[in-house]
């Protein structure tokens, strides 16, 4: 049994772990499209460092690293990259900076914060800083967008088990035993397991 | 608008942090200014502490120095100036190898930073075991070398035996901070330095062989042992003629490394077994001891168990000692290469798992990118196996430091 998301927000800005796990999947166009706010993510969070994810190779025998690609997505408009525009917002962001730690990620919150936008972001201890310190702003994670558009858009089921194997695959994420949506990905992996490809 | 975290800051430690950053990016006040498009007099009244920087010019400057914001504004150790590393080696630096050991020393700089905030975090203070200096003024130096290196080993318990991972021995016994850094020249073998707050530090070249590493490691140790407070920077030819203190280290390292007990027992052993020793038998004797077949040769030499001269022999009849080790098949000796100390990795990972970081500042510790950081945090985790990995992930081991 699932809930859909209410995204109390007027968008959601993706933090670097959530943004590879969504490239990851493989659909990621898919999945942006099927949310029905505006996604954006910090210019530093994409340019600071490369992001990399492992992709099956051609053949299908063995990992490659891949440099993750935007431009689909940005291309379909599905996806806005932003930077600081105002002193209020830098002023947020360096504030921010001194409990997060990270330009990239005090970006994403100040530009959450300053927008009114609800954040994207998988890795635990991340997630945790982010709740702390932002207590008001709203957070959602990769399972909650992908079962968004399990929702909206009812893909086949083998299309929909291939995206959390390669998000598993890409980066090595599967929601922690305590997220609400475990059961719900645990049950995607373990009920079209058999079913041909 | 919210208070600036800038209006409450020091601005003269905040200006001072900003100067040596600049310094260590190579960039001038013009240089600077220019970056946050004001006049170099602003610039200078930013890095004194009588101008207060603006958000925007922060974030300009930081980026521009390769920084994270971050590390200005978050209360962080100050780290004490590093000596600066006395030459031992070519009469003569050129400017530029000059340069690059500053480079060198600034981003051990940025890492002990680093290493002093985990620990600062986690209420984590290193252990350091260290002995009293060892005197050896007046001693002739092989002996006293040798006598240096027993008492060493006595006192860490190692026996006579081959040294395992000298480098974790090192770090975790005595309490030094290793890293490993790819350095150039690639005659640059390591650099040994030392401050009241962050005791010895050695910095080995990662370019090498771990035979060689091997013999760097305890090369820079003796430093830290008889010639403590004296930073050293070693390259390793062109010596026109070796200083005492190099002679004395480069001894202690062979007596550290290859006791004179347990390599005559081993090479008695070898005599007893076969009439006449090949390369073969030098080549896993060298393996054993983790050391070069150069090293392990000039030793034997040393010992008077092999005839002087002999590696020269070798060296002109054209021994391929790579190719040697292939046929043996001997495989790598056992090491540890990663180029921060096995204690800084994790204390980052239990930064980490205990929520105190996040997973962007992980891999920023490690220096690697977010797909290489989950791999490292893996391979820690499996390293401090399952009992560890459950204290350190709550109730999912395996997952909480995922993507």
């Amino acid at each position: 049994m699932t809930r859909s998301i209410v995204f109390s927000r007027d968008g959601v800005i993706l933090n670097a772990c959530c943004l590879r796990n969504i490239y990851a999947s493989g659909c990621m166009v898919a999945i942006l499209g099927a949310l029905p706010i505006p996604t954006m993510i910090a210019r530093i969070a994409y340019q600071e460092q490369p992001l990399r994810i492992f992709r099956e190779n051609k053949e299908g025998e063995g990992l490659v690293v891949e440099h993750i690609d935007l431009q689909p997505a940005l291309n379909a408009g599905l996806l806005v990259v932003a930077s600081l525009t105002s002193e209020a917002e830098e002023t947020k962001m360096i504030n921010l900076a001194t409990v997060l730690e990270g330009d990239a990620e005090a970006t994403t919150a100040a530009l959450a914060l300053q927008r009114r936008r609800a954040i994207g972001v998988d890795g635990p201890a991340t997630m945790g800083l982010f709740r702390q310190h932002l207590p008001d702003v709203q957070i959602v994670s990769t399972p909650i967008l992908v079962q968004h558009w399990v929702e909206r858009s009812r893909p086949p089921s083998r299309a929909l088990r291939a995206a959390l194997q390669n998000i598993h695959q890409g980066t090595g994420y599967a929601p922690p035993v305590h997220h609400p949506l475990y059961p719900w990905w645990q049950e995607v992996l373990e009920t079209t397991k058999d079913e041909p490809m | 608008m919210d208070q600036s975290v800038l209006d409450t800051i020091d601005p003269r430690v905040l200006g001072d942090d900003l100067q040596k950053a600049r310094k260590r990016r190579g960039l001038t006040q013009e240089d600077a200014a220019k970056i946050i498009e004001t006049a170099r007099t602003t610039l200078v009244a930013i890095e004194k502490g009588e101008r207060r920087i603006k958000p925007g010019e922060l974030i300009k400057l930081a980026h521009a120095y390769g920084r994270q914001v971050s590390d200005f504004v978050r209360p962080h150790p100050v780290i004490d100036a590093f000596p600066r590393p006395q030459f031992r080696g070519p009469a003569a630096q050129s400017e530029e190898d000059a340069e690059k050991i500053a480079s060198y020393v600034a981003s051990v700089e940025q890492y002990c930073q680093d290493y002093l905030e985990l620990e600062e975090l986690l209420k984590t203070p290193l252990v350091r075991r260290y002995p009293p200096q060892y005197s050896v003024a007046g001693l002739k130096i092989e002996q006293a070398a040798e006598g240096v290196a027993i008492e060493e080993r006595h006192r860490l318990g190692l026996g006579d035996g081959p040294l395992p991972i000298l480098r974790d021995i090192l770090e975790q016994d005595v309490g030094l901070r290793i890293f490993y850094m790819p350095l150039q020249p690639r005659t640059f073998s390591e650099m040994y330095m030392y401050t009241d707050q962050l005791g010895g530090l050695l910095v080995v070249n990662s370019l090498h062989q771990e035979g060689r590493r091997r013999w760097s490691i305890a090369h820079g140790y003796c430093h830290f042992l008889v010639h403590r407070f004296q930073s050293d920077a070693c390259f390793e030819e062109s010596y026109h003629r070796r200083p005492e203190s190099e002679r004395f280290a480069e001894a202690f390292a062979r007596y550290f490394l290859m006791p004179t007990s347990s390599l005559a027992k081993r090479f008695d052993d070898l005599r007893r077994i076969k009439e006449k020793r090949t390369l073969t038998d030098l080549g896993t004797l060298a393996h054993y001891y983790g050391v070069s077949m150069e090293a392990l040769t000039l030793r034997l030499e040393d010992m008077n168990l092999l005839p002087t001269g002999t590696w020269e022999g070798l060296e002109a009849r054209g021994l391929k000692v790579g190719e040697l080790q292939q046929r043996l098949n001997q495989g790598d000796i056992p090491a540890r290469a990663q180029p921060f100390p096995l204690r800084y990795q994790y204390l980052a990972l239990e930064a980490l798992t205990r929520g105190l970081i996040g997973e962007g500042r992980f891999a920023r510790l490690l220096n690697v990118d977010r797909l290489e950081a989950s791999r490292i945090a893996q391979e820690l985790q499996d390293q401090l196996g399952d009992g560890a990995e459950q204290s350190l992930n709550g109730d999912d081991p395996g997952r909480a430091i995922e993507s």
